[in-house]
């Protein structure tokens, strides 16, 4: 059960588990587990964001500021931004 | 019959529901929450149809007010229209599975239909509808294509039973019907999701939005002062004035009722500035300066609301906003501070909590002055010199810091987090910014203006019992010590309360050295809102907290007019005060960090 990092071809590079927040902007992986309450799974899972999903992040704010990542349909990638500290 | 509009944010609800409603439209909060909604009535084959526009949700099963709002209206519907972004329909589905498990008839409206086919996004409606076995129209709310054909449903009533499933469950069957129903053509990036991509990166984006504030400033202004002097003025000082001079001789110069309804009379005549009179300056300042600027503020906005950009702005100023207490929507208040604090007071209620509604009220009443004092500043302190401008600003800029971490330390709990959908960059559409530009003014003048003419009803009583000359007697020693300046500078201060630029204006023949006039600019800003701000603080807040925004503003404005008399006089003492407040942002930072922390622990 690892997260996949893929470099743009979808060649995968390197299989592990990183935090949302080390991933790099532009890279995509895998969303494998959830830290934080249960209101905020509930809120991300409404989002459609849940595990098993692929994720692309897409930037970081400078000073830990929002992250904002784009949730794969396929093909039509709708944005969300969070706050980082609350990564998962 | 009661038909509720539902569906996840951003896939058009709201201009589906203008579309469909015509012009008798209300907007008003949802009973003992500030979550407003919209209603729309209108009549179909003779039928009286009731349109509810509900909060935009996610889920039935609520993660805040708005959406525990939607969950409630739900309640009451005869029939639900859930409207579908084709676009996004695998979350999309979440709610729409979530309805059809409810006891009530659906109809699902597929809407963005057209941007599929540009999308590479092809949906099998036929399989669709089996799968939901529910009707599935698929529609064009920019155009209107497919609303007629959704009218023909109003009279559905068929309730399908649907299975009730976990979480978990639903998801498992949304991807079944995503796998059945639809079929991706993989499509490259195209110009405008890499532009949009540039809005939310830190280098690109906020140079990006620096660029939009400042285009938004220049247009307001454009707006705003071309209707005050085309419309507003001409309005007043001819016909209005003629008519009101005609009362001031009814009334006789001097006596009580004239006093209360006209006013002091400069050189024989009526001025709408110095009046005073309910009439005169109380109907003036809220419909011929304030509310030109209200109408091209709220049209600026909501072409920016309905582009998008919004959301975007939130993610790039979050990080400072967190700092203070707030998060990044929290920006909407500030910037509309810029134009008028009067609709910054009303738009801070919709922030999450109390707590961000304190925080923001308090910092934009303190630190942002409205269009009309800041020309004032411009034309009375740059003749000085830029530089002095840049002093102000900068000045309350730090006071906007420091209070909010102040604040943000002291205050108990925590601000929410951001965790926002950020919708795709669209052109507005002009009807529907022009709709929404009524609705607003309308509930503007509506929840402003009779709060306004009490305030300025309030204010002659006082000025007409010598308060003001009494305060000014009080406080004048204290005044000259701490801030340097002269006495008349108070009666100024206290016209501030009235108009603040005007107030600006009193300073003017004062002959003040540059150095008073930064300090006496500053603290007019600071040290209390305006009476229209005033009074909306006051029924937004209630009384308890406005009187404790009210205090921090006070102390504020000591504060900052005694630092900036005494910590300035030379270079070296200027280094040293700027070293001093630096340290003191940092410390200040560290601790609301560190709690922060303690709390997310």
């Amino acid at each position: 059960m690892n997260i996949n990092i893929d470099s743009g071809d979808d060649v995968i590079v390197k299989a592990q588990i990183v935090s949302l927040a080390n991933l790099k902007a532009g890279e995509s992986g895998t969303v494998y587990e959830f830290k934080g309450g249960e209101r905020l799974r509930k809120k991300l899972d409404s989002l459609g964001i849940r595990q098993g999903k692929n994720v692309k992040k897409v930037s970081d704010m400078v000073l830990r500021g929002p992250i904002t990542i784009q949730i794969e349909i396929v093909h039509e990638l709708p944005l969300v931004a969070g706050w980082q500290k609350r990564s998962w | 019959m009661k038909v509720i509009l539902m569906g996840n944010p951003n896939v058009g609800k709201s201009v589906i529901f203008s579309r469909l409603t015509g012009t008798s439209v209300t907007s008003s909060n949802y009973a003992g929450t500030t979550v407003e909604y919209k209603k729309g009535l209108f009549k179909h084959q003779g039928k009286s149809v009731e349109l509810i526009d509900a909060p935009g949700t996610y889920t039935l099963d609520p993660t805040n007010k708005a959406e525990e709002v939607a969950v409630e209206m739900l309640k009451e519907g005869d029939l639900v229209f859930n409207i579908v972004d084709a676009t996004n329909l695998e979350r999309n589905l979440n709610l729409t599975l979530q309805l059809l498990e409810q006891d009530i008839p659906v109809v699902v409206l597929l809407n963005m239909w057209d941007e599929t086919h540009h999308k590479g996004i092809n949906i099998d409606l036929k399989k669709l509808r089996e799968e939901l076995k529910v009707p599935v129209i698929p529609t064009v709310a920019t155009t209107g294509n497919g609303l007629k054909q959704v009218l023909d449903y109003l009279d559905y009533r068929e309730v399908k039973e649907f299975k009730k499933r976990s979480s978990e469950e639903r998801w498992v069957e949304i991807g079944h019907i995503i796998n059945d129903v639809q079929h991706i053509e993989p499509k490259h990036h195209s110009t405008k999701e890499i532009m949009e991509e540039y809005t939310l990166k830190t280098w690109t984006g906020i140079p990006i939005a620096a660029l939009v504030l400042y285009l938004t400033f220049v247009v307001i202004r454009f707006i705003g002062e071309g209707l005050i002097d085309y419309i507003a003025n001409p309005f007043f000082t001819g016909p209005f004035q003629r008519f009101l001079m005609q009362i001031s001789q009814f009334l006789t110069e001097g006596s009580f009722l004239h006093d209360l309804f006209i006013g002091q009379l400069v050189n024989g005549q009526i001025d709408f500035e110095q009046s005073f009179g309910l009439l005169t300056t109380g109907i003036y300042i809220p419909f011929a300066a304030v509310l030109p600027y209200i109408v091209s503020f709220y049209f600026v906005l909501s072409i920016l609301e309905d582009s998008g950009y919004l959301p975007r702005l939130a993610v790039l100023v979050d990080n400072v906003m967190h700092k203070v207490g707030l998060h990044g929507f929290s920006i909407i208040p500030m910037i509309l501070g810029f134009g008028c604090n009067v609709p910054a007071a009303l738009a801070a209620r919709n922030l999450d909590s109390k707590r961000e509604q304190f925080i923001a009220s308090t910092l934009m009443s303190i630190s942002i002055p409205c269009m009309a004092q800041t020309a004032m500043i411009i034309g009375l302190v740059g003749a000085f010199g830029g530089i002095y401008v840049f002093y102000v600003f900068a000045a309350l800029f730090i006071v906007w810091i420091i209070v909010g971490l102040i604040l943000n330390y002291f205050l108990p709990g925590y601000s929410s987090d951001l965790l926002i959908e950020i919708p795709t960059l669209r052109f507005p559409l002009l009807d529907i910014v022009f709709k929404k530009l009524w609705m607003r003014i309308t509930n503007f003048l509506k929840e402003a203006i009779p709060f306004v003419l009490l305030g300025v009803l309030a204010v002659n009583v006082l000025y007409a019992l010598g308060f003001f000359a009494f305060l000014t007697r009080i406080i004048g020693p204290a005044f000259s010590t701490l801030f340097g300046l002269p006495k008349e500078v108070i009666s100024a201060l206290l016209m501030g309360f009235l108009r603040k630029d005007l107030a600006m204006g009193m300073l003017a023949p004062l002959d003040l050295t540059v150095k008073q006039l930064v300090i006496s600019s500053t603290i007019l800003t600071v040290y209390f809102p305006c009476v229209a701000t005033f009074i909306i603080l006051f029924k937004e807040l209630g009384l308890n907290n406005m009187l404790k925004s009210a205090g921090v503003m006070v102390a504020t404005a000591v504060t900052v007019g005694t630092i900036l008399n005494i910590g300035f006089n030379s270079i070296y003492e200027s280094v040293v005060t700027m070293i001093l407040i630096f340290i003191i942002i940092f410390i200040l930072y560290r601790l609301t960090s560190k709690k922060y922390e303690q709390i997310m622990e």
